[in-house]
């Protein structure tokens, strides 16, 4: 895969409505050394908590076959014969589609009853070769999975829904059958033509948004969504503190301005520095100042200034308790975690000058040393979100 | 028409927890007639609480350009009173 590129890969539930949880589960892996990425959505018969189980299961074993390189026979029959029998149906079955994409870009794509996955290129629905195979040993009538092959290409997006968004609004006047695959294509094309750098967190949103209006925001399924777009990577820079050596202030600087993405600075002294050698302004903004956090500050060609150490541990701490983008805080510390969510590659520039007034024993709170609160920031990164991080002191 | 008054704080770490969070919320602690007078802007670090030739007892506020160490709501409020008097 062209390293130059990186996939973003998100998803969405919503459970049908009245149930508690969602019946479809969505799984990602990436595997570092490999530098592959394999990702399944499965749909569990029924709904509610058996349903979840179900998927649940699936997606599991599913991804761990596939990933150890089992034969797509081998999986489907394990998976079948471990899931548990429904009670009142006497059958036990999930759906499941599973795609993997290894470091040369090849796309492998298995489907089992899932609605057919799209590969959105160019504004068009790709048209995939489907091979047929039929599974023997598979104690369903329902023995046929399909697979796709393809090379990815940039800028492409791939879809995967379950059911319950291809069949959202069946049964209304207007749609007998529901909004159905072609609904779902015309509105992925209308969305992506009027926004054409739309993310994919925000692709899978409006679409899981859309299934719900349709259905009268009361789902008669449970309705997931998974894309995958291959792109760009977005880039984010952090600088806090000034550089040792007071001649590396120029350098900090070019490193700023010469940086293309977007930008944090976090630290008032370091602002200042940096505002003095690009011949900028910094202004401490009070207007909608919210206690908990020093102020932010304005500064042009940087996207955000704030205070340092205070702001930056507490950035450490709200990234070891959240697990999403969507729990993120309405303060300065969210709106640094939602830029850091919302980039590929985050990287860090950390001077080293020790603040003489922060050593003071008389302070009321412990200040920590910035290096190790950078370390953890980009241990929660890396490990957490799966993002990719540098960092460069100075 | 009474002269405007600058009241500007430190939003640097140290001031700001020495005590320096409070300041920026000074107008809420004065009357209307007096908070209209002024004008509230933050400051990055002067360097005053960490330069040891010149250490001042942090949080730092300035009232039209006067250095007030160690200052708290109440002390601002004094010299802010003070001030609008004149």
């Amino acid at each position: 895969m062209n390293s130059a590129f990186v996939i973003e890969a998100e998803n969405i539930s919503q459970a049908k409505a009245g149930e508690a949880i969602c019946g479809d589960a969505i799984l990602f892996k990436k595997i570092k050394e490999e530098n592959r990425l394999v990702a399944v959505v499965a749909d569990g018969l029924g709904s509610g908590v058996q349903a979840n189980i179900s998927a649940t299961m699936t997606s599991t074993m599913a991804l761990q076959f596939t990933i150890a390189g089992e034969p797509v026979e081998r999986t489907a029959e394990f998976i079948t014969n471990t899931l548990p029998l429904d009670s009142k149906r006497k059958v036990s079955y999930s759906t499941f589609s599973i795609l993997d994409i290894n470091y040369r870009g090849e796309v492998k794509i298995v489907e089992y009853d899932n609605p057919p996955i799209l590969v959105l290129r160019n504004g068009e629905f790709l048209d995939l070769e489907r091979q047929e195979k039929v599974l023997d040993n598979l104690q369903s009538k329902r023995n046929k999975v399909y697979q796709y092959n393809f090379i990815l290409e940039k800028e492409d997006r791939i879809i995967m829904v379950s059911d319950g968004v291809t069949q959202c609004g069946m049964g209304s006047d207007d749609m007998h059958f529901g909004w159905q695959l072609a609904g779902l294509k015309s509105y992925i094309q209308e969305t992506v033509l009027e926004r054409p750098h739309i993310s994919a967190r925000e692709l899978a949103d409006n679409i899981i948004n859309k299934t719900c209006s349709i259905d009268n925001d009361r789902l008669k399924d449970d309705a997931s969504c998974c894309v995958l777009y291959y792109r760009r990577p977005r880039k984010l820079l952090i600088v806090t503190g000034p550089p040792f050596h007071k001649e590396n202030d120029s350098v900090l600087a070019s490193e700023i301005s010469n940086f293309n993405g977007k930008k944090i600075i976090c630290g008032g002294t370091t602002s200042k520095i940096v505002a003095k050698n690009l011949n900028a302004n910094v202004e401490i903004d009070l207007s909608n100042y919210k206690p908990g956090l020093p102020p932010q500050a304005q500064m042009q060609g940087v996207d955000l200034v704030t205070e340092g150490i205070i702001t930056l541990a507490k950035v450490s701490e709200e990234l070891n308790i959240i697990h999403s983008i969507t729990e993120t805080k309405d303060s300065l510390s969210g709106q640094i975690i939602r830029m850091m969510l919302e980039s590929d590659e985050i990287n860090f520039i950390s001077g080293t000058r020790i603040n003489n007034a922060h050593q003071d024993p008389n302070l009321p709170v412990e200040l920590e040393i910035r290096r190790n609160v950078i370390k953890r920031i980009a241990h929660h990164l890396e490990n957490k979100f799966l993002k990719k991080t540098s960092t460069k002191y100075l | 028409m009474k002269k405007e008054i600058e009241v500007k704080v430190c939003c640097g770490t140290n001031c700001y927890i020495m005590g320096g969070s409070e300041l920026h919320l000074i107008k809420e602690h004065l009357t209307e007639e007096i908070a209209q007078l002024i004008s509230l802007k933050g400051e990055n670090c002067s360097g005053n609480c960490h330069d040891f030739s010149r250490t001042q007892k942090p949080p730092l506020a300035w009232i039209n350009g006067e250095m007030i160490e160690n200052a708290s709501i109440e002390k601002l409020k004094k010299e802010i009173v003070a001030r609008s008097h004149k």
